[in-house]
C-alpha cells in the first residue's frame, strides 16, 4: 500500500444485477503515473468513476492517503475528494468559452477575482489555450478539447487526477501535443490514474501498469516489470506479444526452439515462452525450418508470417522474403517465460 | 456513517419528493373531478356505462374520420418541404425548420375561419360554377369530413415535417450504400423507408391525438365530433360522469402519444447540419420549391388574407385592435405566464438526477396532454370551488394558469429533456467533483446555457397556449377573457367585420412574435437550434 496515494481495496460493484468489477486491488501511488489498462469492458472507467465518487462501492473501500473515500459505509460526495476528472468524451460547458471553463472552475474554490484571472492565465499559457481563451467549445478541434478538459481538470489543483483515455480520438501531432502537456503533469505531487487500452500511450505515460480484464485485476506492478514478465498468456497477449511458444527451463537454462538463454526463472520443466514479432529475427535459408506465408512492409523492415512445425510465427526481416521461401528463426532477445496451468 | 457527506444521497430523495409533489399537483384536480362526480349508488354506476351508445360512437369515428383526413393532407402538404429541406444547405435547412413552426402557432380555428370566408367569397362570385360546373360544392366539401381535414392540416402538417427533418435523414454512409449499386426504386425500398417510417408513425400518433381533442373547428365546420360531444355533455352538471367516462378512449390517444414520445426520444436528433441529400433530383427540387411556397401561403398567407379583406378596411380593424387591447394583453399575460412556469418545472424536473428513469411524472404529463382541455379545466374549477381561500388557486386566473400548465407541461418536460441532454451527463459529472454553491451553478454554468433556447421554448410552448379555448372559456375571470375565447364566441354571434378583425389579430400574434425571433435570430444566430 502507499500511504500517501490512492488504495482500492477488493473493491466490488454491481450495476443492475451485474457484476461489473470483482474484488478489484491496486495502488496508485502519489508521483507518477498509474495506468489502468485493460480491453473494453473490463470495467476501468468504472474504476474511475468509484474512485472520483460518482458510482457508489457495492464492497470494498477506497482510499487516498490512509483517509477512507468510499467502503460499504463511508462515502465521501465528489466534491469533498479534491479530484480532477478528465472525462473521454470531454464534457464541456457548451455556453462557455475557454478562458471561462477555467474562471468557472476555479471560482469554484477561490472567491478572490484577481487570483482567478491569474490562474486562468496560467493554465491558458501552459496549455497553449492563450489564442482560443474567447472561442467556444464549439469551434475547437478534438486536441483543443482535449488540452483544455485537461486543463480545466487541473485548474483546482486536485490531488487526484483521472484521466479517462485522454487520447483517443486525436490523430498524431495532436497526440504527441497532449502527450507532452501530460507529461508535464506526472511530476506534480498528486496521484494520477489514465485509463486506456492503447498500448502506446501506456508507454509513453506510465509508470505502474494494472492490468483489467472482466473487472477483475489480471496484474499489476511496474510497468516495465510487467511488460517484461507477464504471468499469463491473456496478459501477455494484451500486451502486445504475438509468438507464443513451448520451452524449457533446465538449471539456469531456458532452451527455446530458436535459441538458448540464460535464465533467473524459479521454475525447471517446461514452460510457455512469449516473443514480440520484433524479438525473433527471419533469413531466407533452403534448409531452414519455416515457410514464409507472407511478407508485409513495417517502417524500415518486412514483417513475416511464417509456418514453423506445426505453429504460426510472426517475424521480422529487413530482406523481402516471398511468400513460399525456407527461412531460419532465431529470437534475438530472451522471451517472457511463464508456466500456464494445465 | 458521520464522514458520509450529507450532500449526495439526500439529494436523491429531495428530487424523488420533488417529483412526488409535481405529480400531485397535476393529478389532484383529476382525481377531484373524479371523486366528486363518481356515482354513489351502484344501479346508477352500472347503468352509467350506457354513455356509450350507438351516438358516442358514431361521434368517436367521426372524429376518427377527420383525424384520418388530417393525416392524409398533412403528410400531401409536408412532402414537397421536405423534399425542399432534403436538397437544401444547413442555413436554409435551419430556416425552414423555424418557418414551418409558425403554421403549427396558429390556432386551428383562425385559419378555419379564414378558409370559410375565401370559400365563401369564391362562391358567391360564381367561382365554384366555374370551377365546377355547380354552385356550393367548394363550401360542401368544407363543411364536410375532408375539408375538416384539410383545415386542420394546414396547422398540423409542420409536426410531419419536423419528425422527418429531426429524424429520418438519410446518413451519408446510407447514401453512399443508394450510390454503389442500387436503383432508385431498391433505395428508396431499403435505405430510405425504413428512415421515414418510424417518424412519420410518430407524427401520425401526435396528429391524431390533436385532431381527436379538436372540438373548436369541428364546432365551427358543425361537423359531429367526439370532444364536442363530451364538451356538450360536461356543459350538464348531472352528466359530468358520463362525461368523464366518455373521455376513457382518449386513454388510447395517450397511449399512442406515449409510444411517440418513446419513438421520438429515440430517434430524434437535430441534423440540421448534416450535407444535402444531393440524390433529389433538380426538376423535382424545383418543383418542390415552388410547391413549398404554395404550402406556406395556403397555411399562412390565405387565412391572414381573407380575414383582413372581411374587415372591410385597416381603419376598422385598427380600432378593433385599440378595442380589444385588454384582451391582447391578457392573452398575452397568460400565454407568456404558463409558458415561462411550463419550461421551468420542465427544465427544474428533468435537471434532476435520475429523472430519466421516472416513469410516473412523464406518464402522467402524456395523459394530461392527450386529456381534452374541458376535463382538465372541470377538474381545475373542483379544486378552485373545494378549497376556497385555501389554495391560491381559488384565485381565478391562477387556477387557469394551473390547467393551462398541466395541459402544455408535456412540452416542458420535452424542452427540459432536450436542453440538458444537449448540455451532457458528463458536464454535470464534473460539476459534482466541484465545490460550487447551486446558486453559482446556475449563475456561471446553467444561466448562460439555457437562457436562449430556454426563452425559445418559452416562445413556443406560449404561441401553442395562445389559441386555447377549451379551458380559458371555462375558468377566465369574469371579464378577464383572452382574443381566442371572444374570437370562439364571435364565430357564432358576432358581426363579420368585428369577428374577422379579430380573427386577424388572433393569428398576426404569432407571425409578429416569429418574425421576432427570425430577426433577433438572423442578428445573432446564437439562438439554439440555428447553431446547433
Amino acid at each position: 500500500m502507499f500511504p500517501s496515494g490512492i488504495s482500492v481495496s477488493s473493491a466490488s460493484f454491481v450495476r443492475s444485477g451485474r457484476a461489473v468489477l470483482h474484488e478489484v486491488t491496486f495502488d496508485a501511488p502519489e508521483n507518477g503515473v498509474t495506468v489502468l489498462f485493460g480491453p473494453s469492458g473490463a470495467g476501468k472507467t468504472t474504476c474511475l468513476r468509484l474512485i472520483a465518487g460518482l458510482e457508489h462501492l457495492s464492497d470494498g473501500q477506497i482510499l487516498f492517503g490512509g483517509e477512507v473515500l468510499s467502503s460499504k459505509d463511508v462515502y465521501l460526495s465528489p466534491r469533498r475528494r479534491r479530484v480532477g476528472y478528465c472525462f473521454q468524451e470531454e464534457a464541456l460547458w457548451p455556453a462557455l468559452n475557454v478562458r471561462e471553463h477555467l474562471t468557472a472552475t476555479l471560482r469554484a474554490q477561490y472567491r478572490d477575482r484577481a487570483w482567478i484571472d491569474l490562474q486562468a492565465q496560467e493554465l491558458l499559457d501552459r496549455f497553449g489555450l492563450t489564442s482560443l481563451a474567447r472561442r467556444m467549445p464549439a469551434h475547437l478541434s478534438g486536441g483543443e478539447k482535449k488540452r483544455l478538459a485537461l486543463s480545466r481538470a487541473l485548474a483546482a489543483n486536485p490531488s487526484i487526477l483521472l484521466l479517462d483515455e485522454p487520447l483517443s480520438s486525436l490523430d498524431g501531432p495532436a497526440r504527441d501535443e497532449l502527450i507532452a502537456y501530460l507529461k508535464t503533469c506526472r511530476h506534480e505531487k498528486r496521484s494520477v490514474i489514465l485509463v486506456t487500452h492503447q498500448l502506446d500511450e501506456t508507454f509513453a505515460l506510465g509508470d505502474r501498469l494494472v492490468i483489467l480484464v472482466g473487472g477483475r485485476v489480471l496484474q499489476q506492478g511496474d510497468l516495465r516489470e510487467v511488460m517484461r514478465r507477464p504471468q499469463s498468456r491473456q496478459a501477455a497477449q494484451l500486451l502486445g506479444y504475438r509468438n507464443f511458444y513451448q520451452a524449457v527451463v533446465d538449471g539456469r537454462c531456458l532452451k527455446t526452439p530458436f535459441g538458448e538463454w540464460e535464465t533467473t526463472a524459479e521454475w525447471q520443466g517446461e514452460v510457455t515462452a512469449a516473443a514480440y514479432a520484433q524479438d525473433i529475427t527471419a533469413e531466407a535459408d533452403p534448409r531452414g525450418e519455416g515457410i514464409v506465408e507472407s511478407c508485409r512492409p513495417a517502417l524500415r523492415y518486412f514483417r513475416l508470417q511464417v509456418r514453423y512445425r506445426r505453429d504460426w510465427v510472426e517475424a521480422m526481416s529487413l530482406q523481402d522474403i516471398p511468400a513460399g521461401q525456407r527461412v531460419s528463426l532465431r529470437d534475438i532477445h530472451p522471451p517472457a517465460i511463464f508456466k500456464e496451468d494445465p | 456513517m458521520s464522514r458520509t457527506d450529507a450532500n449526495h444521497l439526500p439529494i436523491n430523495r429531495r428530487a424523488a419528493i420533488f417529483r412526488a409533489l409535481l405529480a400531485a399537483v397535476f393529478a389532484l384536480p383529476l382525481l377531484l373531478l373524479a371523486g366528486s362526480v363518481f356515482p354513489r349508488e351502484w344501479p346508477a354506476f352500472v347503468d352509467s356505462w350506457r354513455v356509450f351508445d350507438l351516438i358516442a360512437l358514431e361521434r368517436f369515428f367521426s372524429s376518427v374520420a377527420l383525424s384520418a383526413w388530417t393525416l392524409l393532407f398533412s403528410l400531401i402538404l409536408a412532402s414537397p418541404v421536405y423534399v425542399v429541406f432534403l436538397g437544401a444547405k444547413s442555413s436554409l435547412r435551419r430556416w425552414l425548420l423555424l418557418f414551418s413552426i409558425l403554421p403549427l402557432a396558429h390556432p386551428p380555428f383562425g385559419v378555419a375561419s379564414g378558409w370559410m370566408i375565401l370559400i365563401s367569397r369564391i362562391e358567391q362570385s360564381g367561382g365554384g360554377r366555374l370551377l365546377f360546373e355547380r354552385r356550393g360544392i367548394l363550401s360542401q366539401w368544407l363543411y364536410s369530413q375532408p375539408g375538416g381535414g384539410w383545415l386542420l392540416a394546414l396547422c398540423f402538417w409542420p409536426i410531419v415535417f419536423l419528425f422527418l427533418a429531426l429524424s429520418a435523414q438519410p446518413r451519408r454512409s446510407q447514401i453512399d450504400a443508394a450510390r454503389i449499386g442500387l436503383t432508385r426504386r431498391a433505395a428508396i425500398r431499403h435505405v430510405l423507408w425504413p428512415a421515414w417510417r418510424e417518424p412519420l408513425l410518430a407524427a401520425a400518433a401526435v396528429i391524431v391525438c390533436l385532431c381527436l381533442l379538436q372540438f373548436e373547428t369541428p364546432s365551427l365546420l358543425q361537423l359531429r365530433s367526439y370532444s364536442l360531444e363530451i364538451f356538450t355533455r360536461f356543459s350538464i352538471p348531472e352528466n359530468e360522469w358520463k362525461a368523464l367516462l366518455l373521455c376513457l378512449p382518449y386513454g388510447i390517444g395517450a397511449l399512442l402519444l406515449a409510444w411517440a414520445m418513446h419513438r421520438a426520444k429515440r430517434i430524434l436528433s437535430l441534423t440540421a447540419g448534416d450535407p444535402p441529400f444531393t440524390s433529389v433530383p433538380g426538376n423535382l427540387r424545383r418543383i418542390a420549391i415552388v410547391l413549398t411556397l404554395i404550402v406556406f401561403g395556403l397555411s399562412i398567407l390565405i387565412p391572414l388574407a381573407s380575414l383582413i379583406a372581411q374587415t372591410g378596411s385597416i381603419a376598422f380593424t385598427l380600432q378593433t385592435m385599440t378595442d380589444h387591447a385588454g384582451r391582447l394583453a391578457r392573452s398575452v399575460f397568460y400565454a407568456g405566464a404558463a409558458a415561462c412556469i411550463i419550461v421551468l418545472i420542465g427544465v427544474v424536473y428533468a435537471g434532476q438526477r435520475r429523472a430519466g428513469r421516472d416513469i410516473l411524472f412523464p406518464a402522467l404529463t402524456i395523459a394530461l396532454f392527450a386529456c381534452p382541455g374541458i376535463l382538465l379545466a372541470s377538474g381545475w374549477l373542483r379544486l378552485r370551488s373545494y378549497w376556497p381561500g385555501v389554495l391560491p388557486f381559488s384565485v381565478m386566473s391562477l387556477s387557469m394558469l394551473g390547467a393551462y400548465v398541466a395541459h402544455r407541461i408535456l412540452l416542458g418536460y420535452a424542452a427540459g429533456a432536450l436542453l440538458w441532454r444537449s448540455y451532457g451527463e458528463r458536464a454535470r459529472e464534473f460539476e459534482d467533483l466541484m465545490e460550487m454553491k447551486i446558486a453559482d451553478k446556475i449563475r456561471y454554468l446553467y444561466f448562460p446555457a439555457f437562457f436562449r433556447p430556454a426563452l425559445f421554448a418559452v416562445v413556443l410552448t406560449a404561441l401553442l397556449l395562445w389559441g386555447d379555448v377549451a379551458i380559458t372559456i371555462l375558468l377566465h375571470p369574469p371579464g378577464g377573457d383572452t382574443l381566442a375565447v371572444e374570437y370562439f364566441n364571435l364565430l357564432h354571434y358576432g358581426s363579420e367585420a368585428r369577428t374577422a378583425a379579430i380573427g386577424f389579430m388572433l393569428l398576426l400574434g404569432p407571425s409578429c412574435v416569429m418574425a421576432a425571433v427570425f430577426t433577433a435570430i438572423a442578428l445573432s444566430r446564437k439562438i439554439w437550434l440555428v447553431n446547433g
